[in-house]
């Protein structure tokens, strides 16, 4: 049988739970634009004194308040972001290099047709000390052009290895912050509690560790997650964190997981992106351009040395080098432009076959260059632009499938206000209709204590 | 899908960005005029650009190398024929010596205006162009003649002046004293020489033998002179041939880098007005009435 402060009971605890369900809406609206937020849902259920009777029905509580996800789907988005990330670091690079190699200016590709065309036009009048003073400083500018090439391509690398470290600073960071939240949230998961922000932030950080690695992560019987990389080094089991290290040799850059190497479990991701263009990318760059200054120089050494000066001086060098980096160190050996072997050997001043035979070189085939230099220098411009091109059609697509994921991801966690919107004007109602029956039994209470007086 | 606040404003963000991206490609095409900025753009284009400029550099070269031969040849045809008509003029001079009726001191004359013709043809020898004789071979600081007691020996050495005017070209830019004025076959300067002792002598028949030897060195002048016009004729066909070559290829560089601006312009417009049209969808879409506005 109802008595009528039960009923009051009951209306109170609608009054309560109304409050709470506002004050959870409330929360969702103010969050609609927070990353990472996952929109929350009150479970209102009936409270019950006990088991038996429906009269023994108290009124209504909030259960549990849960946060709505998709872990598959957030696993999707890791999946995915590390990739799109490898990209947009890659395509920074490669911008760069475009420029340094193609841009304004004085590039290699103009100084080398200067060059032979200083050797050419010596050709037509060898004598002239003017044309003689010309082919030194066009070779001293296709040096010093050289040099400034590569000089430029290892500050690119310089920078991605500054980048990298900074990178595996974050990682570390984030880690070790995922693993404080792991042994904050083990406790409340266990109890089967929803660990509401600290999970969000949980989500938000293995998000941020995607855009940096890719990884594999699962989620024990504590509610913790562990993270190892694709091939299983343990990066955060439970509430420890394994700090990354690099170092930096002649050979690149090396990943280290306290002492072992782990440079090869990163091939994606910003520092994927940063090791394989530290360790491959500008390292094959730098070696082109060494060998095409190594055999230039070289052949055109050859020649010269066969050839002979105004002043009858033969066998030298026209270019000096140093063979272990031919691009930053090519220099004119050739001081005294009287030394510049325009002639063949045993002919008067007036002969120039020796420099038209280095002027050909331009259009001569080199064997280890497979085709004239500025061929190969033509090819080397393509394939940077080839593969920039890759990088940045990839980097789109990426983008796409992450976007199209995020609206998944959304259409579950995210906040829509007019839901939102529907849930207040219900709870609104309810909370009139509450009121109003604490009124009614009021009434009646007033009605009884009159039957009384 | 149940669809929240978030999503469309991230597809109204990823759209906007689209159209805005396309649209600043765009005005780059049209501020720099260019279709092809760098490599990413058209990677082969980019490499048959780097050539093609490789190829312009080079044909200027020839075309300067041209200008070059074509001097040092107008020059050396000028003297070849000042030397014919010299040669000419011993001709006259001594046949009519030899024929004729001056006897005595009428063929001493004769002899001495030999004399200083032989001079005069010894200053053509040693012509210069920018303080470099022209007729010595490769030695071109050397004096192409020297005397001694009377009789004149080539000095310089045999070797052809090549001048590159195309990638597998050269052309023949000199020639040497010994082939105009001391040929071993027919030397003209000895010839003159022994000329004018021969008719202070009177001896008429020596003067015969070598006014046929001048004759035969003439020939040989006349036969190295064909060989310097036809180097002048060469040059000058070169020298359109290289022109054009240098406008097909400059031609081709504009057809590979060169953006078309009316298509630029055109697109330019579409993309604006897609901007437009998103950007108002947009407007649309986020004022959409909102349950917010009717409880209100």
């Amino acid at each position: 049988m109802l008595t009528l402060t039960a009923g009051l009971q009951t209306g109170l605890s609608s009054l309560q739970s109304l409050r709470t369900a506002v004050s959870i809406v409330s929360q969702n609206i103010a969050n609609v634009n927070t990353p990472g937020y996952a929109r929350r849902r009150a479970a209102i259920e009936t409270l019950r004194a006990g088991a038996d009777l429906l009269w023994n029905d108290l009124g209504v509580q909030v259960g549990e308040v849960r946060s709505l996800r998709d872990e598959l789907v957030q696993r999707r988005i890791q999946a995915e972001t590390h990739a799109k990330h490898f990209f947009d670091e890659s395509a920074v690079a490669f911008r760069q290099v475009e420029e340094i190699l193609y841009g304004g200016g004085e590039n290699v590709s103009a100084s080398l047709t200067r060059f032979f065309n200083s050797f050419s036009e010596l050709a037509s009048d060898p004598a002239s000390p003017a044309l003689r003073a010309t082919v030194l400083s066009r070779g001293r500018q296709l040096g010093e052009t050289f040099a400034a090439t590569a000089a430029k391509l290892d500050a690119v690398r310089i920078e991605m290895v500054r980048d990298a470290r900074q990178t595996v600073d974050d990682i570390n960071r984030i880690s070790s912050e995922i693993a404080a939240l792991n042994q904050q949230l083990a406790p409340l998961s266990s109890n089967g509690q929803d660990g509401g922000a600290l999970e969000d932030q949980r989500h938000r950080l293995l998000e941020q560790l995607a855009e940096k690695i890719d990884f594999s992560a699962y989620q024990d019987e504590l509610g913790q997650w562990n993270v190892t990389t694709r091939s299983g080094v343990q990066l955060i089991q439970g509430s420890e964190s394994q700090p990354l290290s690099l170092s930096e040799s002649g050979a690149g850059i090396t990943i280290q997981s306290g002492s072992n190497d782990v440079s090869d479990q990163f091939e994606t991701g910003v520092l994927g992106a940063q090791i394989a263009f530290v360790n491959q990318t500008a390292a094959d760059f730098a070696g082109r351009l060494d060998l095409m200054v190594g055999e230039l120089a070289e052949q055109v050494n050859s020649i010269h040395r066969a050839g002979q000066g105004l002043d009858g001086t033969s066998g030298l060098d026209f270019f000096g080098f140093d063979p272990g980096s031919p691009a930053t160190s090519l220099v004119v050996q050739i001081t005294d432009p009287r030394e510049l072997a325009a002639a063949v050997l045993g002919s008067g001043p007036g002969d120039g076959s020796n420099a038209q035979q280095i002027a050909d070189l331009g259009q001569t085939e080199i064997m280890a260059l497979s085709g004239t230099a500025s061929e190969f220098y033509a090819r080397f411009v393509a394939e940077v632009g080839l593969e920039a091109r890759f990088v940045e059609q990839s980097n789109q697509l990426q983008n796409d499938i992450l976007l199209q994921l995020q609206n998944e991801r959304d259409s579950v966690s995210g906040v829509s206000l007019d839901e939102e919107m529907v849930s207040l004007m219900q709870l609104q109602r309810n909370y009139q209709a509450s009121s109003q029956l604490i009124r009614v039994i009021d009434g009646l209470m007033e009605e009884t204590m009159r039957l009384i007086r | 899908m149940r669809v929240t606040d978030s999503i469309m404003a991230r597809d109204l963000m990823a759209r906007i960005q689209d159209v805005r991206s396309r649209l600043q490609r765009n005005h780059e095409k049209l501020a720099t005029g260019k279709r092809l900025t760098r490599p990413a753009d058209d990677p082969a284009g980019a490499a048959r650009l780097l050539r093609i400029r490789e190829e312009l550099g080079r044909i200027g070269q020839y075309q300067r190398n041209l200008t070059q031969a074509e001097v040092r040849l107008a020059v050396t045809s000028d003297v070849i024929n000042r030397v014919t008509n010299l040669v000419g003029r011993i001709q006259v001079v001594a046949g009519s010596a030899v024929t004729g009726t001056a006897a005595g001191n009428g063929r001493g004359v004769v002899a001495d205006e030999l004399d200083e013709l032989v001079e005069s043809l010894v200053d053509l020898a040693s012509t210069t162009l920018d303080g470099k004789h022209i007729f010595s071979g490769s030695e071109v600081k050397t004096e192409p003649l020297a005397e001694s007691g009377g009789s004149y020996s080539y000095q310089g050495d045999a070797r052809e002046i090549l001048i590159r005017i195309e990638e597998d070209r050269e052309l023949r830019v000199n020639a040497t004293a010994d082939e105009i004025f001391t040929d071993p076959a027919a030397d003209l300067l000895s010839s003159v020489g022994a000329l004018a002792t021969a008719l202070r002598n009177d001896d008429i028949a020596t003067a015969r033998a070598e006014l046929d030897t001048i004759s035969a060195a003439a020939e040989k002048i006349n036969s190295v002179g064909i060989r310097i016009s036809q180097g002048i004729a060469e040059v000058e066909r070169a020298r359109p041939a290289l022109d054009q070559r240098g406008l097909a290829l400059t031609r081709q560089l504009s057809r590979i880098e060169d953006a078309d601006m009316a298509e630029a312009i055109s697109r330019l417009a579409l993309d604006e007005t897609a901007l437009q049209a998103t950007l108002a969808a947009g407007a649309r879409v986020q004022q959409q009435m909102s349950l917010f506005d009717i409880l209100a």
